[in-house]
C-alpha cells in the first residue's frame, strides 16, 4: 500500500497557487516534497512538508501542452531533493471536476524526468500528483521499475479527513 | 498488503439496511467508515468501548495493540469480556467483539507493546489510545505527528485527598498534526511527566470505573467519525474535553477559549514529519 499523507494547510496552500492565472500557461505546476514515515516492505507511506510554486518567470511558451517549465525550475527541485533527502511529486491541476486523470504527455515527461530524480535521492520514490477540484490522483516512480505504481490513498490531513483513493 | 476498495458485499442491501438509522452522517459516510484503518492501542476499560463501538459503527479495518490479558479485576470494566476470557490476551476479546459483528472485518492485532508495532500502525488513518501513562501518551503522539496521523487520547484518574470525597476526571483530546499538541495544551507537561516518573514503582492498580470510560470512550469515538466523515460540519482541529465524574460532565476545557487554536504547534514542526534523520552537520 502506496500512502501520501498532506497536511490540510498545506494542500490548502498548494491549491490556491495552482488556481492563480498565468500569463501564457494554461495550467500551473508546482512541486510538492514529502519525507517517508514508513518503507516496510508491503507499505511505502510518505508525508508532505513543503510545497514550492514554479514562479511566473521559469515557465516556457508551448502551447502544445498546459504548461512547461524551464531547466532552472527543475535544478531547484533537484536541489531540495538532494539537500534534504525528500520525495518530490511534479503536481497540477485539471479545472474540471470528475476523478483526474495523467495525460499521454503527463506520463511521457514525467518518466523522462524521474531517473534523474532518484539519481540524486536513491531510495526515495518520486512521483507526480494531478488534482481537480473534488478530488486526486497521484503514481509514483521507485528506482530501477520502468512503470509508475499508483500512490493507493492520499489523505488530507485536517479536520475532516479527506481521503481519495486510487480507483 | 491491505486494500483500500470498498468490498462490494458492503453495498448489499442487507448492509445499507443496517445502517438506515445512522444516514445523518451523509450520504458517503458508510463508505467512508468502511475504507478507514482504524488504530486501537489499549484494548483494556476505554478502548474496549471504543472497539465495541466502531464495529457497531460498520469500520471495517483495524489495528490494535495491547499486551495484557484478561484478568478477574479487569471484568468490573472490560466490556466484551466474560469469565471464560480469564488469561486470554484483551486482543481476543477485542477481535472477537468485532467479529460478532463485522465477521468480514480486517483485523490486525498484536499482544504487545505499540512500540513493536509502527509499522502497522504508520499505515491508520485515525489513531485512539487508552493509554496508561502520560509518558506514553507523550511517546505515541510524537509518533502519530511524524507520521501525520490524528490521534484521540482518552483517559481518566481517581484522585483521593482526605477527608474530601475521591475526585474522578478525565480527558478526551483530540491531536491534529500541524495543530495544537498535548503539550500546547497543557496537559503533558515537564512538571505531570516528572511527578510520574518520581512515582514509578509505587503505583497500585489504577482506579477504574466501566461508566466513566464508556463516557470518555463514546466521545472519542463521536469524533472519530466526525474526522472521517465531517458531519457536523463544526469539528475543529484542536478538541480537548474535560470530564468532571463528580458531576457528570464532559465540557470544553476552559483554558481552550484562551488559546489561539489556528497557530501551528511549535513542538512538532510539519518539517519534522517523517522518519527521523541524521544530517551531517
Amino acid at each position: 500500500m502506496n500512502i501520501l499523507r498532506i497536511p490540510s494547510r498545506l494542500f490548502a496552500a498548494m491549491e490556491q497557487d495552482l488556481r492563480r492565472p498565468h500569463a501564457f500557461a494554461a495550467e500551473r505546476v508546482g512541486f510538492l516534497y514529502a519525507r517517508a514515515a514508513s518503507t516496510a516492505a508491503t507499505d511505502t507511506i510518505l508525508c508532505a512538508i513543503d510545497y514550492t510554486p514554479i514562479p511566473d518567470a521559469q515557465y516556457i511558451d508551448d502551447p502544445s501542452v498546459g504548461a512547461r517549465i524551464d531547466a532552472e525550475a527543475i535544478r531547484i527541485a533537484f536541489q531540495h531533493v538532494l539537500s534534504k533527502k525528500l520525495s518530490a511529486f511534479h503536481v497540477h491541476e485539471h479545472p474540471w471536476p470528475g476523478h483526474p486523470n495523467f495525460s499521454t504527455i503527463d506520463r511521457r515527461e514525467m518518466a523522462k524526468v524521474m531517473p534523474s530524480f532518484h539519481h540524486l535521492c536513491l531510495g526515495m520514490p518520486h512521483g507526480a500528483i494531478v488534482l481537480s477540484p473534488e478530488s486526486a490522483r497521484a503514481v509514483m516512480w521507485r528506482p530501477g521499475p520502468k512503470s509508475p505504481e499508483p500512490v493507493d490513498a492520499i489523505t488530507i490531513i485536517g479536520s475532516p479527513i479527506r481521503k481519495y483513493l486510487y480507483e | 498488503m491491505q486494500s483500500l476498495s470498498l468490498d462490494r458485499r458492503y453495498e448489499s442491501t442487507f448492509m445499507n439496511e443496517r445502517y438506515r438509522n445512522q444516514t445523518f452522517l451523509g450520504p458517503n459516510a458508510d463508505h467512508q467508515i468502511a475504507t478507514t484503518r482504524l488504530g486501537i492501542v489499549g484494548v483494556g476499560g476505554g478502548g474496549a468501548h471504543i472497539v465495541q463501538q466502531t464495529a457497531h459503527l460498520g469500520f471495517q479495518n483495524y489495528v490494535i495493540c495491547d499486551p495484557d490479558v484478561v484478568e478477574d479485576r479487569n471484568l468490573n470494566r472490560l466490556v466484551g469480556a466474560t469469565v471464560s476470557d480469564l488469561g486470554k490476551p484483551k486482543i481476543s476479546v477485542a477481535r472477537r467483539v468485532i467479529k460478532g459483528v463485522q465477521p468480514d472485518a480486517i483485523i490486525e492485532a498484536f499482544q504487545g507493546r505499540w512500540e513493536d508495532h509502527r509499522e502497522q500502525l504508520a499505515t491508520c488513518d485515525v489513531i485512539v489510545g487508552g493509554l496508561d501513562s502520560f509518558a506514553a501518551r507523550r511517546d505515541i503522539e510524537a509518533f502519530t505527528r511524524r507520521a501525520l496521523i490524528p490521534y484521540i487520547d482518552i483517559g481518566m484518574v481517581v484522585k483521593t485527598i482526605d477527608p474530601h470525597p475521591p475526585r474522578l476526571s478525565g480527558q478526551v483530546v483530540l491531536s491534529m498534526p500541524g495543530h495544537l499538541c498535548m503539550q500546547c495544551l497543557e496537559f503533558l507537561t515537564e512538571k505531570v511527566l516528572a511527578e510520574e516518573a518520581a512515582d514509578y514503582g509505587d503505583a497500585g492498580p489504577r482506579p477504574q470505573v466501566v461508566w466513566s470510560n464508556g463516557i470518555l470512550a463514546s466521545a472519542a469515538v463521536g469524533i472519530s467519525v466526525d474526522l472521517v466523515t465531517g458531519w457536523s460540519k463544526s469539528l475543529p482541529p484542536v478538541v480537548y474535553l474535560t470530564f468532571d465524574g463528580n458531576k457528570g460532565l464532559l465540557l470544553e476545557d476552559r483554558r481552550l477559549a484562551y488559546r489561539d487554536i489556528t497557530r501551528p504547534c511549535p513542538h512538532y514542526p510539519l518539517e519534522q514529519a517523517g522518519k527521523p534523520q541524521f544530517r551531517k552537520v
